[in-house]
């Protein structure tokens, strides 16, 4: 299917539209935050604590009195990054182990089944967690130990696939021309599940998302005065009572932009692949 | 089908030796003596090397292995670096209150999600898909201890009506149990509705329709019977993932079960605690998914006689 | 007074890629005890016709327009409630695959019992002994057993017959039949077939074979029509329609055919292939692989006329 195909049914599609579009503003307000925000996310004014929503200052102001508009806009900055990251790392391993599986089949496919079966089974929190016990805590951890506990759909989407196309006429001509396992798995295979693939990274965007700020907001990602949505709502919760709005909108926004990928995906899934699941 | 059961539960067994192998791997890999963390720092050197022995931790690594795991089986957890508790104390009393938590959370999810989910795939395109798919996606977009916040201020601070935290009356139990529900009830209706449309595709709908069936033997005799074999296998794999949840609910509603004990504990680095708590939620896992298996083998006859899976 | 009349039937599928016209103003008629073929290429409209007569058109399909009389009653007009009725009961159909045709989680015997418990409310002991004696009808030995099957463990011929037996279980007047055969081994083919035949002469019912197979209409075929692009190009008895095919693109299709093992001229073929579905030529849907194409082919569509008696074409040669 050609792009231009492929952005005309997008756009056809109001929900795969509505997603796209938010994904647009949310990306634009992660570009020009410098801009956006009145002032810098670290800024300090403890005169002004804790002051609620106004005019002046639309998200209220925390118990350092830092602005919590502008706290939420940077963080657009690390969710996006820490979610790309995330899907990236899973899809690396996932989409290896999976090539790996479907194509060579036999001992390996069962072995690596089997531990992917495990991994998906268990929730993925309380190994994310065991996982940061080994390694501490930190931001950088959590993108590790969240890609390291979700990689299975891709394994289990890609190593389908390599099942079923790999029994297809064009590649046992390939096979018969004597072209390499790797030419074979890199120049025919992979074009055909690419397109699984995107979608697949589209709807794990914002698991990953919620999986790193749940970690963050527990106290295990980023550390303070860093202005991820997780941490912002760890330090709202506290101040739950008095000052509800800290808590409130950088909830807003991890809904917003988890809402913006699941409905690019969901319409990206009815275009590109409509039989795929997770 | 005996011997897929046996099948299913030999893997099973399989698999939790080899979680117990990871998780023995896992406590060696961590920084620290376990005798000097439970023993303290002030004890002679000479009694440490008693402790030591009388452990077994002079022994091969193997051999340590087998001398924790004959301990294991009998529910001897080992002993809390903090609380300096045996852990089966600390952690047994806290596995019923979780269990209240994520059953009820499970079976009002299901009993909500299967209903919802098989409206908006049968008026598919119509007014009422796009309100409850809007719905669907919405809670499915949601962080749950975010969710949770937004209900405590609501109910338990603006309305005044439901207590925030703890568990000391029937009352505290709907927040969390909301929480954790309002997701999973999107996964449930997501998955319904997927599987809806399926069945709704295949031929044998067409072919009851061609006899002549009314619609209401069509969707609650032929659609309902294939499309509830995934939702209902998906009750029991999904046990562990609510209780993945749980770990984050219980955190924020200060609720006394084990995702809480397993968070404090991870944030006190109390090893052995940690330890068991992923066995224990290993175990959990398997038996779900043995459950789920011998379920589906019930459900559908294609697995049941001739252990076919698709 | 034919059983079924078609007349005019149009049903459209509204798809994102555009309008796909599966059936574009079919007309036809099925009398009485006969067996009416319905034969063209894939993606003809043969099978959309047959579930637009049984109104088992959904979205995004739609029925635009047209008639199906059955016994002077409307078809594509009376409520959903009156047509369930006729579903199964008068009319009934079956299906090219017999596999995904039938409901994996339900054994045989509760799947054929289903449309007479539902149609004549009958007793559960009624209902068994009515469905083991249509297995046996069918031609499946040892029904008390066989009943208690699940599709999955029976053969593709025994699907197939079990598929029979529950589309007659009400006694229909007229079976649908949409390629009955086309996913079973050769050998199988012919049993199906034979049993179908036998069945049809000892019920005295109407059947509408769809087919891509003109073998299949010389030897079974009592009427026939020739269908392109969604219209009936030519109907007729089958020996007319042999002996002297009108319409350019049924003599392509005899020409295909191999008839005897004499002969040593070439196989015949038919210039071009079928065209899309979304935008069909104009005028005459076949002009662009026509030997006779004229100028008004491209312009204008030209109608069914009665060329000789009981035989009709849809082709400007014919036209007077």
């Amino acid at each position: 299917m050609k792009i231009s195909n492929i952005l005309r049914l997008m756009f056809g599609y109001r929900t795969s539209c509505i997603g796209a579009l938010i994904i647009l503003a949310v990306s634009s307000v992660a570009i020009a935050a410098d801009v956006i925000a009145p002032k810098h996310y670290s800024d300090v004014d403890i005169v002004k604590k804790l002051q609620p929503p106004s005019w002046k200052c639309i998200f209220g102001t925390d118990h350092y009195g830092r602005d919590v508009f502008s706290r939420v806009v940077y963080g657009t900055r690390i969710a996006l990054w820490v979610g790309l990251l995330v899907v990236l790392v899973e899809a690396l391993v996932g989409v290896g182990l999976g090539l790996i599986a479907g194509y060579y089949g036999g001992g390996l496919d069962k072995v690596i089944l089997a531990i992917t079966d495990m991994t998906w089974a268990l929730p993925p929190i309380v190994l994310a967690l065991g996982v940061i016990t080994l390694i501490g805590p930190g931001l950088t951890q959590v993108v590790a130990a969240i890609a390291l506990v979700s990689w299975p759909p891709f394994t289990r989407v890609v190593r389908a696939k390599m099942v079923s196309l790999k029994e297809r006429e064009f590649i046992l001509a390939a096979r018969s021309i004597g072209e390499s396992s790797l030419n074979i798995i890199f120049r025919y295979l992979l074009p055909n599940i690419v397109p699984s693939i995107i979608v697949l990274m589209t709807l794990t965007l914002p698991s990953a998302i919620l999986s790193t700020t749940a970690l963050s907001f527990l106290g295990f990602g980023a550390q303070p005065p860093t202005p991820d949505w997780g941490a912002m709502l760890s330090e709202g919760a506290a101040q739950l009572i008095i000052a509800p709005w800290i808590a409130t909108f950088p909830g807003i926004f991890i809904v917003i932009t988890a809402l913006g990928f699941n409905l690019l995906g969901d319409g990206l899934r009815d275009i590109l692949d409509p039989k795929l699941k997770i | 089908m005996i011997r897929y059961v046996l099948k299913r539960i030999i893997i099973g067994v399989l698999v939790v030796v080899a979680v117990t192998i990871l998780l023995f791997l896992f406590m060696q890999l961590l920084p620290g003596d376990p005798v000097t963390m439970i023993a303290g720092e002030r004890v002679p050197p000479a009694k440490i090397e008693e402790i030591r022995r009388s452990w077994g931790l002079d022994k091969p690594v193997y051999l340590q292995y087998f001398y924790w795991l004959s301990h294991v089986v009998v529910g001897d957890l080992g002993v809390s670096y903090v609380t300096k508790l045996p852990v089966s104390l600390l952690v047994f009393s806290r596995i019923a209150p979780t269990l209240q938590l994520t059953l009820t959370s499970l079976v009002l999810s299901f009993i909500m999600g299967i209903p919802i989910g098989m409206v908006a795939a049968l008026k598919r395109g119509e007014g009422v898909d796009h309100a409850l798919t809007g719905f669907i996606t919405f809670f499915y977009s949601m962080p749950s201890y975010w969710l949770g916040l937004m209900l405590m201020l609501i109910f338990g601070l603006y309305l005044k009506i439901l207590p925030v935290s703890g568990s000391f009356s029937s009352q505290s139990l709907i927040l969390p149990v909301a929480t954790l529900t309002l997701p999973s009830v999107a996964t449930f209706a997501r998955l319904m509705r997927t599987e809806t449309l399926e069945t709704l595709g295949e031929d044998f709908v067409r072919t009851a329709w061609a006899k002549g069936l009314p619609m209401r033997r069509i969707i609650f005799i032929h659609i309902l019977r294939n499309a509830l074999i995934p939702a209902t296998t998906m009750f029991f794999l999904y046990l562990p993932w609510v209780v993945s949840g749980a770990v984050i609910v219980e955190a924020v509603f200060a609720y006394p079960g084990m995702g809480q004990l397993f968070y404090k504990s991870v944030l006190r680095q109390d090893y052995p605690v940690i330890q068991s708590i992923i066995l224990i939620i290993a175990v959990l896992t398997v038996v779900s998914n043995i459950l789920a298996d011998l379920l589906s083998a019930f459900l559908d006859p294609r697995i049941r006689i001739g252990g076919r899976r698709e | 007074m034919p059983l079924l009349d078609v007349k005019g039937l149009k049903t459209y599928f509204y798809t994102n890629r555009g309008v796909v016209k599966a059936v574009d103003g079919a007309s036809f008629t099925v009398n009485e005890n006969e067996i009416f073929c319905l034969v063209g290429e894939t993606g003809c409209g043969k099978s959309v016709t047959a579930l637009s007569i049984m109104r088992l058109i959904f979205p995004p399909g739609k029925i635009l327009s047209g008639k199906a009389l059955y016994k002077e009653e409307d078809l594509l007009k009376i409520p959903e409630s009156e047509m369930q009725k006729i579903r199964g009961r008068e009319i009934s159909m079956v299906f090219q695959n017999p596999m995904n045709s039938l409901n994996p989680v339900f054994t045989i015997g509760y799947q054929i019992s289903e449309a007479p418990t539902v149609h004549f409310n009958l007793s559960k002991k009624e209902a068994w002994k009515r469905t083991t004696d249509l297995i046996r009808d069918v031609k499946i030995t040892d029904a008390d057993t066989r009943a208690k099957c699940y599709p999955h463990v029976l053969s593709g011929g025994m699907r197939q017959r079990t598929m029979m037996a529950m589309m007659l279980s009400c006694n229909p007047n007229l079976l649908i039949a949409d390629e009955p055969t086309t996913s079973l081994d050769v050998t199988i083919q012919a049993q199906i077939l034979d049993l179908l035949i036998e069945i049809k002469k000892k019920r005295r019912m109407s059947v509408i074979l769809i087919t891509h197979n003109f073998g299949l209409v010389a030897e079974f075929g009592d009427r026939v029509a020739v269908m392109y692009c969604g219209k009936v190009v030519e109907i007729g008895d089958v020996t007319t329609i042999f002996r002297n095919p009108l319409h350019p693109y049924t003599r392509g299709l005899l020409r295909c055919l191999p008839i005897g093992y004499k002969r040593k001229s070439k196989l015949g073929f038919i210039p071009g292939t079928l065209p899309s579905p979304i935008d069909t030529p104009s005028g005459c849907s076949f002009h662009p692989r026509c030997e006779h194409s004229t100028k008004s082919c491209k312009l204008r569509e030209p109608e069914l006329v009665e060329y000789e008696k009981n035989h009709f074409v849809a082709c400007h040669l014919y036209e007077r």
